[in-house]
């Protein structure tokens, strides 16, 4: 019977000084100034992103521009071998429906070039801000 | 950019300075429990905080911040914790040897560098599972229901653990001391 009350005696003294033990245990405390030395990180961190993203952002636009320089190349020539609409044809039906077959004809160049062009502005927009 | 971009960025950047100025020191005492150094657990902040800017986009979906980070700061420690090279532990008799002594007496004044060193040495001889539930339980803004969430067990488990570290730890004090007490 001694043997075990001392036994409980120990434990619980024991239990206590565990308690006192591990609520020092993060007694240490960092030096101060952490939090600007923390902010002063990551803002380094921001503008090195911020670098990166402005190749990137230089490339898409150059990108565009040869898109619709090789438009200007393709379209102009074509424009040129196009035969030229009939004008002392008597009839008004004639003359809007080659007008209509040349301007239907000239338009896929054109509307090709320009979905590349607002293809090329969406992927530019939709680039994450980090 | 566009004009709603850099609104959403500068939000953003807002949010993360109010994360640092409010949590920078419970951060830091997470990477402490698990690090022991001052100088690594600074480092574990800064890498925190770092990864909190990647993934800022998921701010207004969390429910609680302290979590969170703490969960960040905690994977962050452990990840440099396996990185660097392990720091031997100094020898504990004398520490025993007082510890037996002043037992009976006052055991809040053993609480010195000597008494932390011989408590690190026997969380560090815990099993991991129950090693980590002791670790955090340490960090006094630690809620159960963070513990659990940070190591993936329920609230019960981490009692469980607890109570079970404690058992462990006690005993090894026991056999060190050689019921001498």
């Amino acid at each position: 019977m001694n043997l075990t009350n001392e036994n409980e005696g120990q434990e619980k003294k024991l239990e206590r000084w565990l308690d006192a033990a591990l609520s020092h245990y993060i007694d240490d405390e960092p030096r101060g100034g952490l939090e600007g030395r923390v902010l002063a990180t990551l803002e380094a961190e921001r503008r090195q992103r911020e670098q990166h993203r402005r190749p990137w952002r230089l490339v898409v636009a150059a990108g565009v521009a040869m898109v619709l320089a090789a438009a200007v190349i393709v379209l102009v020539p074509w424009r040129s071998t196009q035969p030229p609409v009939d004008k002392t044809s008597a009839s008004n039906a004639t003359v809007e429906e080659s007008g209509a077959q040349v301007r239907s004809q000239a338009q896929p160049p054109l509307v090709a070039a320009m979905n590349m062009l607002v293809r090329a502005s969406r992927t530019l927009r939709s680039k994450p801000a980090w | 950019m566009t004009f709603s971009q850099a609104i959403a960025e500068a939000q953003q950047v807002d949010e993360v300075e109010l994360l640092v100025r409010e949590y920078a020191r419970f951060v830091y005492r997470v990477a402490y429990s698990v690090l022991r150094n001052t100088q690594d657990a600074e480092d574990a902040v800064q890498e925190t905080f770092l990864r909190v800017i990647r993934h800022s986009a998921e701010l207004p979906e969390v429910r609680s911040r302290q979590a969170w980070l703490a969960r960040i700061a905690w994977r962050v420690a452990v990840d440099r914790q396996r990185q660097l090279a392990v720091q031997p532990l100094p020898a504990d008799e004398q520490a025993v040897a007082r510890l037996r002594d002043a037992l009976p007496g006052a055991e809040q004044q053993l609480i010195d560098a000597q008494m932390i060193s011989l408590l690190q040495r026997l969380i560090s001889s815990l099993p991991s599972d129950l090693r980590d539930v002791i670790t955090l339980s340490t960090v006094e803004e630690m809620s159960g229901r963070e513990i659990a969430e940070i190591l993936g067990i329920s609230e019960a488990g981490v009692r469980g653990k607890l109570f079970r570290a404690r058992q462990v730890m006690r005993e090894r004090l026991q056999g060190l001391m050689g019921g001498g007490v």
